[in-house]
């Protein structure tokens, strides 16, 4: 069967005894005839091809703006265009900054999920596009320049995690702009000319390809040098290989040659730039297989015979099978995890000032929780006035990320939490490490901006806030902020930085938090002395958490002592049970909610029901008369945030 | 026609031309202050200096710029920016060392021009170094990441990039780069730089050879830290500090660096010998640096007696109380011996701490920081730079040249006549250069900015220049022969 009139060659049966054709067999052939043709007519057809973009566009939208949307989110805050001349040259000080210079303005859409997603799946059909043209993959062969696009495709959405440790800058982009680059190699390559010429174009395109592209460069090289080579061996002439030697040449020289050139090129990393730096490590070694594979499958394109041979309808149909197949890989391969979208769904909330929306998404939480979650939701109930009436009833954990590397909360949210606990000078600590790090961002200006501002540093938040004015979708942002800095005081009319000020009523000192932000904040509020009502509540509840009444106490006596107002449902818990262990007589019952005496009564009769019997057998029968209290926190709850800190005190010691 | 068309086209290529070098016939002074970004008025600025661009800040439709000096043309500009053409500024200062330079600004506003107030420079006989080393790194941060030590021609706009850590540095490997240092002002072409982390080691450099060295040894508290190269010997100071970093929670400071343990050693570079000169264990020594003439060792001492097992926490406790003295011992240049130690500097005494010292190249004066406490300058608002005449011991804060952020680490230049010093005092958060002019009497004049091409560099500069240190010649690194170097095995220095 040839490839462009799809007409088949069947051998007819003959009849012995005359020679000829049996009429029934003939209508069989001429019916097999038929399906072969209308078969081959499908897969040459305009509509075969609608049909398969139609699913890959699906599919991509399926796999980003409907089950990742929040992860596409995110993705904004990891590189921030900047309109001035100054940005573009510090791109461009590096190989391949080119590439990252556009990826990294298509990348700020996704500031807006479905409008990123839009130009998402443009770029990656105009990849399939270019593909197609590049391999001369038409008909039948379309559903293979798809694969690239797949595998693009998943070098985004397998990330999770790692989204914020990639320090490569809008690397959603980088690759699909890079690959671009290199399917323009193949596409020099393909052409034919003389071997001069063919030799200076190769020369040419690798000068070029290479700082605007990196190992993307490197690889269209490849390819241009494969083509080279087929057209040289097709000819038989050998004069016609030497483009391709050429190639390799200077494949191999021109990164030398740059190094030369640029100040600050990773060494091991020469060939390579554009990557991800992704470690070489058991656990990360997958993050590197869509790369792999997309190498392999431009490699074995590029080695497709020119004019393809005719072929029969199974093998007509193996494209398009292995367009599915590699769809439910990447779907297969695709980071999957409720609690990361969780997280990132609760600080778009919390960014917003939405703590209530935060409060639902962690009602919905199936799974354990991540210290996260359990943050967030923290954080949404003191915002809420509720954290001393409701943390109990919101469900703790310590799931662990599903992460292939150590990555620790405080580079995930380390200057949202700790501005919002009011401790500035952290917040901007973590803001320039995280800079430093991965490169600037919208988060990361905009807590800068808003803590030199509350620190009465208006230069260097202004420094800062310049830089916001110069992005593309960050300016209204920046005249915000512009605001607060001539008035730190209208922090407090912003929903998402309501008692931010508050929280910042206390001395100086001089500490490490050692990058455990959790513990830190809950060791840090625990020792406060006096405060607002705010900062005492939250040094009580603190305590709590630590099982320590000893630094409990001052708090609860300056708490009621000063403070004309209910106290709160599970102080008043903490406040009984450590009463009640410490055999002391601190508490004042008449102050205390009548419902929160009775069941503590309650939960004493069934200590003594149940005295003896270790905790596994009974913490089941606890948690449902008591699982909202903190008496079931103390007693059943590890402390996640400080695992060695076992109860001082245990309910059955009475 | 023709002729036509060319009137037109000589109209059109030689007009705007011509319009822009005239300055306004009518005019009226006016006594708004004319203020300029960065402030270059009434600064005394060397004889080899690149153009001093600025920008106005005050509003207009129109401005021209003229300026002039004493003798040849003056050179006239429009525009919001200020950028003067090299060539031309290079001549007027060539004809005008040690005459005025003055600038006058014409602004119009609705129709009329106005002239502001003129701004009265001066021209300095004296040269200043042709390049500056510094380290280009962030402020406030504990990882490894995206720092270099850069050249600057001072008298033009280059600046090199003499070693880059992310030629090296990885997560998995990371690498830092400090504390370059060079034997006098870099005539010989002698330095050396260290190197922490992935490939750590000493890289020592003369004649433009590459030596790997290791000076860590168990016999000091910690590795050689910060250091000085004799003058004249080939001996290099160093502290050997046990160093910690912790944040404030609120203080403005936001770091603070703090030495649990230092001493001084000395290492003898062409013996690979290392030595000690101070070691106690009550005593925090640090910040060595040689007269110029080689014959005393000067450096920062703090008595600090920790009587708790744990050092770093009680070093963290008592930060506050832990104050340097500047003390010198004297060295013989022949048998590399020292002598006598002397107090110097008793800021201890005032309640206040001292570090950086610094002599003039004609061994007369002696440069200083001093602050609260502490020996980190760098992250104290309250450090200042004082000056002390090493004759009469009579020593004074520096007023004309501090300001109410920080003012640290300074260099003089090889004539003596030019000091560059660290300060934040542009948003009190990077630390940026600035030159001052010193008459040999004690006195300085008004600091300025390093000049920049574009003056709204320091805008989108992110980074601080650290450690600036003048030199005469190129310096003797380069990226390639660091990183061949690297590849070097290294040699253990001998006890």
């Amino acid at each position: 069967m040839t490839q462009k009139t799809g007409k088949t060659h069947v051998q007819r049966p003959i009849n012995p005894a005359s020679g000829k054709q049996s009429p029934s067999n003939k209508r069989l052939i001429q019916e097999e005839h038929k399906k072969t043709n209308r078969f081959s007519q499908l897969t040459e057809s305009k509509l075969y091809i609608l049909l398969s973009l139609a699913l890959f566009v699906l599919f991509v939208v399926y796999q980003t703006l409907v089950t990742n949307r929040p992860v596409i989110w995110k993705l904004h805050d990891q590189s921030l265009f900047l309109t001035d001349l100054t940005y573009l040259k510090e791109c461009l000080s590096s190989v391949g900054g080119l590439s990252v210079y556009i990826a990294s303005f298509f990348n700020d859409f996704f500031l807006t999920p479905w409008l990123g997603t839009i130009f998402y799946t443009t770029f990656l059909l105009l990849v399939i596009w270019v593909t197609s043209k590049a391999f001369n993959l038409k008909g039948w062969l379309f559903p293979l320049a798809l694969i690239p696009s797949l595998l693009l495709l998943l070098s985004l959405t397998q990330n999770g995690y790692m989204i914020y440790v990639i320090k490569l800058k809008a690397f959603s982009y980088v690759g699909i702009l890079g690959i671009l680059v290199t399917l323009t190699g193949a596409l020099l390559g393909a052409k034919a000319r003389k071997p001069i010429v063919q030799s200076l174009v190769a020369v040419l395109y690798m000068l070029v390809a290479y700082p605007v592209a990196g190992v993307y460069g490197v690889m269209g090289t490849l390819l241009f040098a494969i083509f080279s080579l087929k057209h040289g061996l097709r000819e038989k002439q050998y004069v016609h290989l030497i483009p391709a030697g050429v190639a390799l040449l200077a494949l191999f020289m021109v990164p030398r040659a740059y190094d030369w050139v640029y100040q600050a090129t990773l060494q091991e990393k020469l060939y390579l730039a554009n990557l991800p730096d992704y470690w070489h490590t058991e656990s990360e070694r997958f993050l590197w297989l869509p790369y792999k594979l997309l190498a392999g499958c431009l490699l074995l394109l590029a080695l497709l015979p020119k004019k393809m041979p005719s072929m029969n309808s199974v093998v007509r149909l193996l494209p398009f099978v292995l367009f599915i197949a590699v769809v439910f890989f990447v779907d297969k391969k695709t980071f999957k995890d409720e609690n990361f979208k969780t997280e990132l769904r609760m600080m778009e909330a919390s960014e917003k000032g939405d703590w209530n929306q935060v409060l639902q998404l962690a009602n919905e939480v199936k799974d354990e929780p991540t210290r996260l979650i359990v943050m967030h939701t923290n954080l949404a109930l003191f915002k809420l006035g509720k954290l001393g009436d409701a943390l109990y009833h919101y469900r703790d954990g310590n799931k662990i990320k599903k992460a292939p590397r150590g990555i620790f909360d405080v580079y995930l949210a380390g200057p949202f939490f700790y501005f919002q606990y009011g401790k500035i000078n952290y917040s901007y600590k973590w803001c320039m490490e995280n800079t430093v790090e991965y490169g600037q961002s919208p988060t990361s200006l905009n807590y800068f901006v808003l803590s030199c501002a509350v620190n009465g540093q208006k230069k260097l938040a202004e420094k800062y806030n310049n830089i916001l004015s110069k992005s593309l979708l960050y300016r209204s942002l920046s005249k915000k902020l512009a605001k607060i800095i001539e008035d730190p005081t209208l922090l407090e009319k912003e929903p998402a930085y309501s008692k931010v000020l508050v929280l910042t009523k206390f001395d100086n000192f001089l500490d490490c938090d050692q990058s455990e932000m959790e513990r830190y904040l809950r060791f840090n509020f625990a020792f406060t002395v006096g405060g607002p009502p705010e900062m005492v509540e939250l040094c009580l509840l603190a305590n709590m958490d630590l099982r320590n009444p000893n630094q409990f106490w001052p708090a609860y006596f300056y708490y009621i002592q000063n403070f004309k107002r209910p106290i709160p449902i599970h102080i008043q818990e903490a406040a009984l049970l450590f009463n009640h262990l410490q055999k002391t007589n601190y508490i004042d019952p008449s102050r205390f909610d009548p419902t929160v005496l009775k069941r503590f009564d309650q939960f004493l009769a069934m200590i003594q029901q149940y005295a003896g019997m270790a905790d596994y057998t009974v913490k089941d029968l606890f948690k449902a008369p008591f699982g909202d209290t903190y008496w079931y926190q103390f007693s059943f709850i590890t402390n996640h945030s400080n695992p060695s800190n076992s109860p001082k005190y245990s309910p059955y010691s009475s | 026609m023709k002729a036509y068309l060319k009137s037109l086209l000589f109209l059109g290529l030689f007009l705007p031309l011509m319009a822009c070098t005239h300055l306004p016939d009518n005019y009226t002074k006016t006594n708004d202050t004319l203020r300029l970004k960065p402030d270059y008025s009434g600064v005394t600025l060397p004889c080899n200096i690149a153009p001093m661009n600025f920008d106005i800040e005050n509003e207009a439709d129109q401005y021209i710029t003229q300026i002039r000096s004493t003798h040849g043309k003056p050179i006239i500009l429009t525009g919001k920016g200020v950028r003067i053409n090299m060539k031309k500024w290079k001549k007027l200062l060539e004809a005008n060392k040690g005459e005025r330079l003055i600038v006058e600004v014409y602004a119009k506003k609705n129709g009329s021009w106005v002239r502001f107030p003129l701004i009265k420079n001066v021209i300095a006989p004296e040269p200043v170094d042709n390049y500056v080393v510094y380290r280009y790194i962030a402020p406030l941060y504990t990882l490894y990441e995206g720092m270099s030590i850069n050249q600057r021609n001072l008298e033009n706009f280059d600046v090199s990039v003499l070693y880059d850590n992310r030629n090296l540095s990885t997560d998995e490997k990371s690498q830092c780069v400090n504390c370059h240092s060079f034997q006098n002002y870099n005539k010989n072409g002698s330095m050396q730089l260290h190197l922490r982390g992935e490939n750590g080691c000493t890289l020592f450099v003369r004649n433009g050879k590459y030596t790997k060295i290791n000076l860590k040894n168990p016999a000091f508290v910690g590795n050689a830290v910060y250091p000085s190269w004799h003058p004249t010997e080939n001996v290099v100071a160093y502290s050997v500090n046990v160093i910690g970093q912790n944040f404030y929670t609120k203080k403005l400071d936001k770091v603070e660096v703090l030495d649990e343990k230092s001493d001084l050693v000395l290492y003898d570079v062409d013996k690979n010998r290392i030595t000690p000169i101070e070691i106690s264990g009550n005593w925090l020594e640090t910040f060595p640096y040689w007269s110029p003439d080689g014959k005393y060792l000067y450096y920062a001492s703090a008595y600090f007696n920790p009587t708790s097992a744990n050092v770093e926490v009680e070093t963290i406790e008592k930060y506050a109380t832990i104050r340097y003295n500047l003390v010198r011992k004297a060295f013989n240049t022949t048998t590399h011996t020292f002598g006598q130690t002397d107090t110097v500097v008793s800021a201890s005494s005032i309640g206040k701490s001292a570090t950086f010292p610094r002599v003039s190249p004609d061994g007369r004066y002696l440069l200083y920081t001093m602050a609260d406490y502490g020996n980190f300058h760098i992250w104290h608002r309250s450090s200042d730079l004082y000056l002390m005449d090493l004759k009469t011991r009579v020593k004074r804060n520096v007023e004309e040249i501090n300001s109410p952020e920080v003012e640290s680490y300074h260099s003089w230049s090889s004539n003596g006549k030019w000091v560059i010093f660290s300060s934040r005092r542009e948003d009190a958060g990077y630390t940026r250069l600035y030159l001052t002019y010193f008459d040999g009497n004690g006195h300085f004049s008004k600091p300025f900015i390093l000049p920049q091409k574009d003056p709204s560099f320091y805008e989108r500069s992110f980074k601080s220049f650290n450690v600036p240190e003048f030199i005469v010649k190129p310096a003797p690194i380069s990226k390639r022969g660091i990183l061949k170097a690297l590849k070097d095995s290294t040699r253990n220095a001998n006890l």
